[in-house]
């Protein structure tokens, strides 16, 4: 059957009509801007029965054909397909009532995830559809939409904020794997001039005539990382073997929906619901392979356990975020299955084929390797300095990448979690690593984010002692200018570390990690995010890069003080001391 | 009752009340002069309500069914530009951009040019193309060292990555567009009828990797991977005059023949390499030409379709400066996302492949007109994501002014194409690399049906040509 595109909005219970589409060689053409296509609207269920087929009784006016369904006892009902298949069927078909029947678990008793009593109906699923259906489509509340990156948010510190609500300890620094790989110097010099040429292609070649600046640049960036990252995805496949069969998505959408604490969500509820959070996350582009990625830091280990994670007292409405409801979403940029829709199976039953109906197929790849974000093209790292809008909030720069950071290595490698069928009261069993890279074209943000636990709803947090670890280094330089003679200043220790994250596999973890106790205790020796004890309001937090620019300002305040008593005179000077 | 008949006759509003059972309230106008109120209730429960209007004389049953060249009768007089007034306003408006006639403008010229862009094609195909470019299909089929190469440059895992490249564009990609975050449309929709992948984001997926592939293949192959570049979305630009001194204008409207013709065009993807790609065609080939004359398209005229200004700038740009780095085109890749058929994309690939080389040619030898001492080449790929075109081009000459002497050369992967260039729309055909590919096909258990694997193999030579 051919099915067609988005359907009848009228049509409140069935839908009735398809759009279908005449082959290209029945389709007339105009000079016009695109050619336009002969379609007509065709019935989807050619009869009324077929049509009704569809629907499950409901359990109200058919109780006792619903009790004599979910029971299925042998004399009553013959033995059919799904009961012989090789994988678990969603529908089959009760011949009596000729109705197809869901074969998702029922309900008994009172069922919601926001407690950890009420949802163990999850672990009687078998297919992560399944869980999906009940985790995700049957909690239709209003939740939280957090962007993962929002220059405009009022949130300050919004890198303790976003550790909170995702449970993650901040390191600074590249973990042991990434900071010790070696790099082919040949190689780095091929690559050096390859750059050079890449980011020359903004004065050597004429682009689509674009109007608007900012999309015109905008484009040009995509261009440009685009093909850097096929060029090193290319060229390093002969190190990393895994790269010669990896997927590579572009502008896909990353998704996940979670729940973390208790608070007031409705009037009318108790006011220690558990708070759903919705992130849409928009990477450019995203390879991913068929094997995992080797762990950043010893799953054992002390590393991933001890941490004072920062805390957050109230719901996020007083930061104002959009507050919504709509479908529940997970997704880690690929579709779950392909194949087993429903439609198939009345198909296969009217050609009598429903034995020979195939499973659903999985994607090959689902291990996340690297993603690549570039900042939306309004985006300037001058915009944070002193203007009408605000005072002077450089410090807030790196706080933003920082969360950046954070929020998409959690969406992506949770998504992933889920996928493999973990949710919260079924943690994940092993680390789920992948590599994030964060651009406005010029600077670059890395980040290794290593999933330990998605268990961080209230009700099991108490007890779990697990982190999230995310490692990062934000705003580093790959140039300095570009300009129509030459690429200035090119800096080596960005496409260094280009090249290691993409290099990073199983091949380059051998190499370089040889016992365990070394990359715990380079992982000592690095600098962790935590809130101060004494002070724990997110907003009075001093981050790093925070303090040095106090220093830097007090040092330098002192230094102005110092030369504008040298340049007074003696009277002066004393009438100073005298007031 | 004679009375009534009467009555009838003379009023037409009453007459046609009869027949209002039959006519739906769609093709139903209201009467300007006197409002109709409609019943609101009535009809259907929950859904389209049927209004019924409470006084029938007041509708009229006869719209005009209006014709598409229609248009209201102020409509000219309101499109009218005052232009002595814009003069005015600009005088006393400050950043005013005053309209001004086309022929006061900078880039106005006398006579009009004849323009092709990326979204007017030529109307019909191929058979125009080559005839507005001066070129003849060389021979049939692609030339024989392409499939040579093709066989020779295939290795036994490439059909089973080119299936998972499918299968991934077609079952697991995600489009942003279908997540519904307003609430507009029921679950089991989304899961089970909105499902199907849409055109535009399919085919530039399965482009961009089935490339990626024949990259990766390429840098295991040999150093000249590194002389290679690909290039996403460059716009060139070819002006021409093209004078059909063939045309038979004994029954046209016009009698003069020579036109100028401009293409501006930005071709999805292109890759440029370091040395220039090797001839298609010997020199005895080329100065074969001379006695193949161009394919007749008599009742049509050149210039059939083609929209004409009189503004324009005059200016052949191949779109890359002198400095770059990597000068020689290579291939195109089309992504032919509105699905046209193979005549039409065809003419496109012809369009695209000419305007690179015959800028390119300017720039290399100068704007006169003249027959190339050594000839360019280049090769072009579109694809709708499932049928691929293959063509190879050389041009032998940049002398468009007449149709005799040398010409064009042309190789498209059709063998039939000579024959097949004279009939309807749907007469042409091209190779598919599979047949159908979705979550409803169910019928194979890997749900795709009818891999072609000589599609990819053709594929993976022609875009490593060279490489060797």
């Amino acid at each position: 059957m051919q099915l067609g595109l988005p359907s009848c909005a009228r049509c409140s219970k069935m839908l009735q009509f398809e759009k279908v589409f005449f082959p290209n060689s029945v389709r007339s053409f105009s000079t016009s801007k695109a050619a336009y296509v002969k379609s007509v609207w065709r019935k989807t269920w050619p009869t009324f029965k077929e049509r009704l087929a569809q629907q499950n009784l409901e359990e109200k006016r058919f109780p006792i054909p619903r009790k004599a369904q979910d029971k299925r006892l042998p004399w009553e009902y013959p033995k059919q397909a799904d009961q012989k298949a090789t994988f678990k069927h969603r529908r089959w078909y009760d011949v009596y009532y000729e109705r197809w029947v869901d074969t998702y678990p029922r309900v008994k008793g009172k069922y919601c995830i926001g407690y950890k009593d009420k949802r163990q109906l999850l672990f009687d699923m078998e297919t992560p559809n399944e869980l999906f259906y009940f985790l995700l489509d049957r909690y239709p509340r209003k939740k939280y939409i957090i962007n993962s990156f929002d220059e405009a948010s009022p949130i300050s510190n919004i890198s303790y904020y976003y550790q909170y609500l995702t449970h993650t300890k901040y390191v600074h620094g590249m973990p042991y794997q990434i900071q010790n790989a070696k790099v082919d110097e040949e190689y780095m010099n091929d690559l050096r001039s390859f750059v050079n040429e890449t980011l020359m292609m903004k004065y050597d070649v004429n682009f689509s005539e674009e109007t608007d600046p900012l999309k015109k640049e905008q484009s040009i960036k995509e261009k440009c990382f685009a093909t850097i990252m096929k060029y090193l995805a290319t060229t390093l496949s002969t190190e990393n073997n895994q790269l010669l069969d990896c997927e590579i998505d572009h502008n896909a959408e990353n998704s996940l929906f979670w729940l973390n604490g208790r608070g007031f969500l409705k009037w009318t509820q108790p006011d220690d619901m558990a708070v759903p959070y919705q992130c849409h996350d928009k990477p450019f582009l995203q390879i991913r392979t068929k094997e995992p990625l080797p762990e950043f830091s010893p799953w054992l280990g002390e590393f991933s356990t001890t941490s004072q994670i920062p805390s957050f007292y109230t719901t996020p409405h007083v930061f104002k975020l959009e507050h919504k409801q709509y479908r529940n979403m997970i997704s880690p940029g690929y579709k779950l299955f392909g194949g087993d829709v429903t439609q198939n199976y009345h198909s296969a039953m009217l050609e009598e084929e429903l034995d020979q109906l195939p499973p659903p197929v999985y994607d090959p790849c689902p291990h996340g390797h690297t993603q690549l974000f570039l900042l939306p093209k309004q985006y300037s790292r001058e915009w944070y300095r002193e203007n009408a809008e605000h005072s002077d909030i450089t410090g807030e720069i790196d706080e933003h990448l920082k969360g950046h950071g954070i929020m998409s290595g959690w969406v992506w490698t949770a998504a992933q979690a889920h996928y493999n069928f973990n949710w919260m009261d079924n943690d994940v069993t092993r680390p789920f690593c992948s590599q994030t890279i964060i651009t406005d074209g010029q600077w670059l943000s890395f980040y290794c984010y290593q999933l330990n636990t998605i268990a961080v709803d209230a009700d099991n947090l108490p007890n779990n002692d697990r982190r999230n670890i995310c490692y990062g280094r934000t705003s580093m330089k790959l140039f300095d200018e570009i300009t129509p003679e030459g690429v200035v200043g090119l800096n080596d220790n960005t496409l260094q570390l280009l090249v290691k994250f993409v290099a990073n596999g199983k091949e380059q973890y051998e190499s370089v990690v040889s016992t365990a106790e070394e990359v715990a205790k380079h992982d000592a020796s690095l600098l962790v995010q935590e809130s101060d004890p004494d002070v724990p309001e997110i907003e009075l937090q001093k981050p790093t890069q925070k303090v040095s620019r106090d220093d830097q300002r007090r040092r330098d305040e002192e230094e102005a003080k110092r030369i504008e008593e040298k340049s007074k005179t003696f009277r002066e000077r004393v009438m100073g001391y005298l007031k | 009752m004679p009375n009534l008949q009467r009555f009838l006759s003379s009023s037409p509003l009453a007459a046609t009340s009869f027949c209002s059972g039959s006519i739906t309230s769609a093709s139903v106008f209201k009467v300007q002069s006197r409002g109709v109120r409609y019943k609101n209730s009535g009809g259907m429960i929950g859904g389209r309500r049927k209004r019924i209007p409470l006084n029938w004389r007041d509708l009229n049953f006869n719209p005009a069914r209006l014709p598409s060249a229609w248009k209201p009768p102020d409509w000219d007089k309101k499109q009218e530009i005052d232009y002595e007034r814009e003069k005015e306003l600009a005088k006393y408006t400050p950043g005013y951009k005053p309209a001004i006639p086309s022929h006061e403008k900078d880039d106005y010229h006398k006579e009009p040019v004849y323009f092709i862009n990326s979204s007017l094609p030529f109307s019909e195909g191929l058979k125009q193309a080559l005839f507005v470019t001066k070129s003849v299909i060389a021979d049939s089929g692609l030339p024989k060292q392409i499939h040579n190469l093709a066989e020779s440059v295939s290795y036994t895992e490439q059909d089973q990555r080119a299936i998972q490249v499918i299968r991934h564009a077609h079952l697991f990609d995600v489009d942003p567009r279908s997540l519904d975050k307003e609430n507009k449309v029921q679950r089991w929709k989304a899961d089970n009828y909105r499902i199907v992948a849409k055109p535009d984001r399919y085919c530039p997926l399965i482009m961009k990797e089935l490339i990626r592939l024949c990259e990766t293949r390429s840098f295991q192959l040999s150093e000249s991977f590194r002389n290679r570049i690909v290039i996403e979305g460059p716009r060139s630009i070819a002006c021409f005059r093209r004078d059909c001194s063939s045309l038979d204008t004994e029954f046209l409207p016009v009698q003069d023949t020579s036109w100028n013709i401009r293409f501006d065009l930005c071709a999805d993807m292109q890759i440029h390499s370091k040395d220039p790609l090797s001839a298609f065609a010997d020199s005895n080939a080329v100065l074969a030409t001379k006695d193949i004359s161009l394919a007749p398209i008599y009742p049509i005229m050149p210039i059939a379709d083609l929209k004409s200004t009189h503004n324009y700038d005059f200016v052949t740009n191949s779109g890359f400066s002198s400095k770059f780095s990597r000068p020689h085109l290579h291939t195109i890749a089309l992504f032919n996302t509105d699905q046209l058929p193979p005549n039409l994309i065809y003419g496109k690939m012809l369009t695209h492949l000419f305007t690179l080389l015959y800028s390119k040619a300017l720039e290399t030898y100068g704007d006169n007109p003249q027959d190339l001492s050594s000839p360019l080449s280049a090769q072009c790929v579109a694809s709708d994501g499932r049928v691929f075109q293959f063509m190879c081009m050389q041009l032998n000459t940049t002398k468009l002014n007449s149709d005799d002497g040398i010409k064009n050369m042309v190789w498209v992967d059709n063998e039939y194409v000579k024959e097949e260039l004279y009939q309807t729309d749907d007469g042409m055909t091209s190779a598919a690399m599979y047949e159908e590919c979705g979550h409803t096909t169910w019928k194979s258990p890997e749900y795709y049906t009818g891999y072609n694997p000589d599609v990819f193999k053709l594929f993976q030579g022609f875009w490593l040509n060279g490489v060797l």
